[in-house]
């Protein structure tokens, strides 16, 4: 499972799972796009992305703020290429599918019991967008 | 947390007191009615409302209003106070959607003058009024035109067509925050706004046409220029993308900030930095641009609303006039006891003695006119309740409800209903939210605002 919607009265809280710190974060946009657009393909767009956070689970939050900040500009939903991770730095390739409308309107990825962690052999993060 | 560890300090008022939790530095006040309270164990918001009591410069309490429910940071429905010296500014506290707000537009019509027309008037609100995500408006705002649009909200409408000068009056702050700098707002902010100008967006956003159903205060509906059975439109909506880019950018901000000033808390959303920093009044001009935004959006909004009046019943849609506009996400600067605070309101509302208070209700309920009560300013801040509120969360309103069904069920009431997308209807069903009732029950109880009328839907419109 990549990733699970959780309950949350008016946002959206998630939990997402990886093997790896790079497979995690993959699949936080593969949510996120999901959320945005389901079943959205194609790659026409293609995107770099650079991000610098004080913690791993900042990170994550300011990764995921920075495809839905282009993803709302653009009018497409974005997966990931490709990830290179330096400490708490990271940069991406990203590619996206344009899309008219998206289903759901998610404001932002918010810091709220954003938590990035590793049990055992996996990663997990939880996450609550506001939408 | 369970209900003995609230004390009842009224009918309407009840308390967490300050030795709840060692960090709090004020008590936490809630304004609910028994049955109200009984759904305050069901997510995290008093929880979150405690964390609200730890931050530097908080004034009496941290208040919630009847209509509380879970968020992130500050629960939604939170009002806190923050003296101007000592105290933060927090983007959390204001939410993303900055000026998020309702605005309510009388027409000169009864309802069984046009009842045969609804679903026409209906059709045209629905293709004059964008709405859904990622849906484009009329305008492409860039440059100097989007610096106007932040810089002077209402004012930039009138200049350019989209306004009267009796639409500006009868917005809160006239439609425009004069503490605005366009500058202090991102590329990417204004890239996400360019082209939402007029816009309603998804989620619970709406446009509503309505009927007077019962009028509480004859007096004031008429001084209100209300009657019973006449058709209303009412419009809630924010800043679009670009508030919500706005407070990412400064929430990234300010929590690289906060350990400079010794800050630290108990949930990292609810970042903020002394007001009085250099961060603390870039965000706030940044939020006041942004607050500019919205109202112009609503009064473009307003523009496109009188051409589905015309193309509807022809005329003059001037005659169409704003009861008021009022903003439920923003900071405001205002004056208690001889201290200047920066009041934050997150899914609140100012009610000052005397101004109208608009309370939407869920869809397909009911929806209310309040004016604010003299008691607000002792005992909230000067603020109300800005909505039902949420109970049931989206996901599980999708399972338990058919968009499909719903519409059925809300057009067999004689609601006309227009929507871009069946699921985004069954995320907004009446079951999800609280009972609007007993929710505005506790506002005019409390002494917070007193019931004028009372709305019902006709027709509903949204992405």
């Amino acid at each position: 499972m990549k990733y699970k919607i959780l309950s949350h009265t008016a946002d959206l809280r998630l939990e997402v799972y990886g093997k790896t710190i790079e497979e995690l974060f993959k699949n936080a946009a593969e949510a996120l796009a999901d959320i945005q657009k389901k079943g959205a393909v194609g790659r026409e767009l293609k995107e770099r992305i650079a991000v610098e956070a004080a913690s791993q689970s900042a990170l994550l939050v300011d990764f995921l703020n920075d495809i839905l900040a282009k993803s709302q500009i653009n009018k497409a939903v974005y997966r990931v290429d490709s990830l290179d991770f330096a400490g708490n730095k990271l940069t991406a390739k990203i590619s996206g599918a344009k899309v008219e409308k998206f289903d759901e309107d998610v404001k932002a990825v918010t810091y709220h019991e954003a938590d990035v962690k590793k049990d055992g052999d996996l990663f997990t993060a939880k996450l609550v967008l506001d939408i | 947390m369970n209900k003995s560890d609230l004390k009842k300090v009224s009918d309407y008022i009840w308390e967490i007191p300050k030795e709840y939790r060692g960090d709090m530095r004020v008590p936490a006040r809630v304004f609910a009615n028994e049955q109200l309270v009984a759904d305050l164990f069901k997510d995290k918001s008093l929880e979150q409302l405690v964390n609200v009591a730890t931050l530097p410069g908080i004034q009496k309490w941290a208040l919630s209003m009847p209509d509380i429910h879970e968020g992130y940071g500050f629960p939604i429905g939170g009002v806190a106070a923050f003296d101007i010296k000592a105290g933060i500014i927090s983007p959390g506290g204001i939410g993303y959607d900055i000026n998020c707000g309702v605005r309510l537009i009388k027409t000169p019509v009864a309802y069984d003058e046009i009842k045969s027309k609804i679903g026409e008037l209906a059709t045209n609100l629905y293709y004059e009024v964008p709405s859904g995500v990622g849906k484009g408006g009329r305008l492409d705002l860039v440059n100097k035109e989007m610096d106007a649009v932040l810089a002077k909200g209402v004012d930039k409408m009138l200049k350019a067509g989209y306004a009267t000068e009796d639409d500006k009056k009868h917005c809160e702050s006239d439609g425009r925050l004069t503490d605005a700098d366009p500058d202090l707002v991102s590329k990417t902010a204004k890239s996400r706004g360019r082209d939402q100008l007029g816009t309603i967006g998804a989620g619970n956003h709406f446009v509503e046409v309505q009927r007077v159903d019962t009028i509480f205060d004859k007096k004031a509906a008429e001084s209100l220029g209300l009657y019973e059975d006449q058709i209303t439109i009412m419009v809630h909506c924010g800043s679009r993308g670009l508030g919500h880019q706005n407070a990412t950018d400064y929430i990234k901000t300010m929590m690289s900030a906060m350990p400079k000033y010794g800050i630290s808390l108990p949930d990292p959303e609810l970042a903020c930095v002394p007001f009085s920093s250099p961060e603390g009044q870039n965000y706030w001009k940044a939020m006041n641009a942004c607050a500019n935004y919205a109202w112009a959006n609503r009064q473009f909004i307003t523009w496109e609303i009188r051409e589905a009046w015309k193309k509807t019943f022809g005329g003059n849609a001037e005659e169409l006039k704003l009861v008021y506009d009022v903003a439920h996400n923003l900071a405001k600067l205002e004056e208690y006891d001889g201290k200047k605070v920066v009041v934050h309101r997150k899914g609140a509302t100012r009610s000052f003695p005397g101004q109208p208070v608009l309370i939407p209700g869920s869809m397909g309920t009911a929806s209310y006119v309040l004016v604010g009560a003299p008691d607000s300013m002792e005992l909230s801040f000067g603020s109300s309740c800005h909505g039902a509120g949420r109970v049931m969360s989206r996901t599980k309103a999708k399972k338990v409800v058919r968009g499909s069904v719903l519409k059925e069920e809300l057009e067999a009431q004689g609601i006309a209903i227009r929507s871009g997308s069946m699921a985004g209807l069954a995320e907004e069903a009446p079951i999800a939210y609280k009972d609007v009732e007993a929710v505005v029950d506790v506002v005019h109880g409390a002494g917070l605002a007193q019931k004028v009328v009372r709305l019902k839907p006709v027709a509903v419109i949204k992405g």
